[in-house]
């Protein structure tokens, strides 16, 4: 079984991959930790919190260092997944694009390439309305889907 | 202990170990807890099915041998209130009918998933019930720990919804992971 679990560093998407791992622990599976980083979404952090700034240098840095720590924030995050996994003999990868998170991710869970797709019920803003992230992803994904909480 | 660790002092640096619990109490919703930072045992599922849902697919019965529960139950909750209506409105002998031949159905859908899980070799019960769909399920909940479900279920009007309305309560309101296919 060929499982794709969604990770955007929210708890949520952790106790995602920790079930992927449960359905895959001493059993013929591969685990796929697969990661969308978007740019938009730290240039309109950028953009928001520097509106005082009219020095668009400034604005610039402060999007680059935010960038940076994003990835930085979710590589740490499949980083410490990866070992445990592993740890526990879990056959188990990651991948990390950049692009529109809901176009990616349905490139990819319908790309043929998976049996099943792991996903955390919120994200990164923590608990707030499931239905949103039912609408805009998992009605599209064509694989079975664990929506974990 | 250690993943966790590292994660929190990522975030809270030197000040995660004198304040733990004040970052705990902040931003739990954020980080996971060391009780949380464990890889599930998955021991009971319950697969809700209907008329509407379509076929089990092949790949939900590999997902099931994979997590190969102790206690697997197949549940066919047939609408109490459309039977109600029909009771009401064309009388008790109709809405009998009705009853039996939902019943008659239920129980071939649940010989055929059955069939099917007997050759996957788990051990399963099923059930035919006439209940409130979506508040049966999500009390049931309560004792299992996977809940499989189509993503049409209970869908009864033309299928323009991606997700079935009652799929979307059911997933609002149960805390336990939800097997979407």
């Amino acid at each position: 079984m060929r499982i794709l679990v969604l990770v955007d560093g929210s708890k949520w998407s952790q106790k995602a991959a920790l079930h992927a791992f449960s359905i895959a622990r001493g059993k013929e599976a591969k685990v796929v930790l697969f990661s969308v980083l978007d740019r938009k979404e730290v240039k309109a952090i950028a953009f928001h919190l520097s509106l005082r700034s009219e020095n668009l240098e400034e604005m610039k840095r402060f999007e680059e260092t935010a960038w940076k720590e994003m990835k930085k924030s979710v590589k740490e995050v499949i980083t410490t997944l990866l070992e445990l996994g592993r740890k526990e003999g879990i056959n188990c990868s990651f991948r990390v694009v950049e692009g529109a998170a809901k176009d990616r991710i349905l490139e990819e869970a319908n790309s043929g390439k998976y049996d099943l797709v792991v996903m955390g019920a919120y994200g990164k803003s923590g608990k707030t309305r499931i239905g949103s992230l039912l609408e805009d992803v998992a009605g599209f994904i064509e694989p079975p889907i664990v929506i974990v909480r | 202990m250690i993943n966790i660790n590292r994660l929190i002092l990522r975030k809270f640096k030197n000040i995660a170990g004198s304040r733990y619990e004040e970052i705990l109490k902040s931003y739990r919703e954020f980080f996971l807890t060391e009780e949380e930072m464990r890889i599930p045992h998955v021991e009971s599922v319950l697969l809700a099915i209907d008329r509407y849902s379509g076929e089990v697919p092949e790949g939900i019965f590999r997902l099931l041998e994979h997590y190969s529960p102790q206690r697997a139950t197949v549940i066919y909750v047939i609408d109490e209130n459309v039977c109600r209506l029909i009771r009401d409105t064309l009388g008790e002998e109709d809405s009998e009918k009705f009853r039996e031949r939902e019943k008659e159905l239920a129980e071939k859908f649940l010989k055929n998933v059955g069939s099917r899980l007997n050759n996957s070799g788990l051990n399963w019960k099923g059930d035919v019930v006439f209940a409130d769909k979506t508040k049966y399920i999500e009390g049931s909940m309560e004792n299992y720990d996977v809940l499989v479900i189509g993503k049409q279920y209970g869908l009864e009007s033309a299928k323009t919804h991606h997700i079935s309305p009652l799929v979307f309560r059911i997933v609002q309101h149960v805390t336990k992971p939800v097997v979407l296919y």
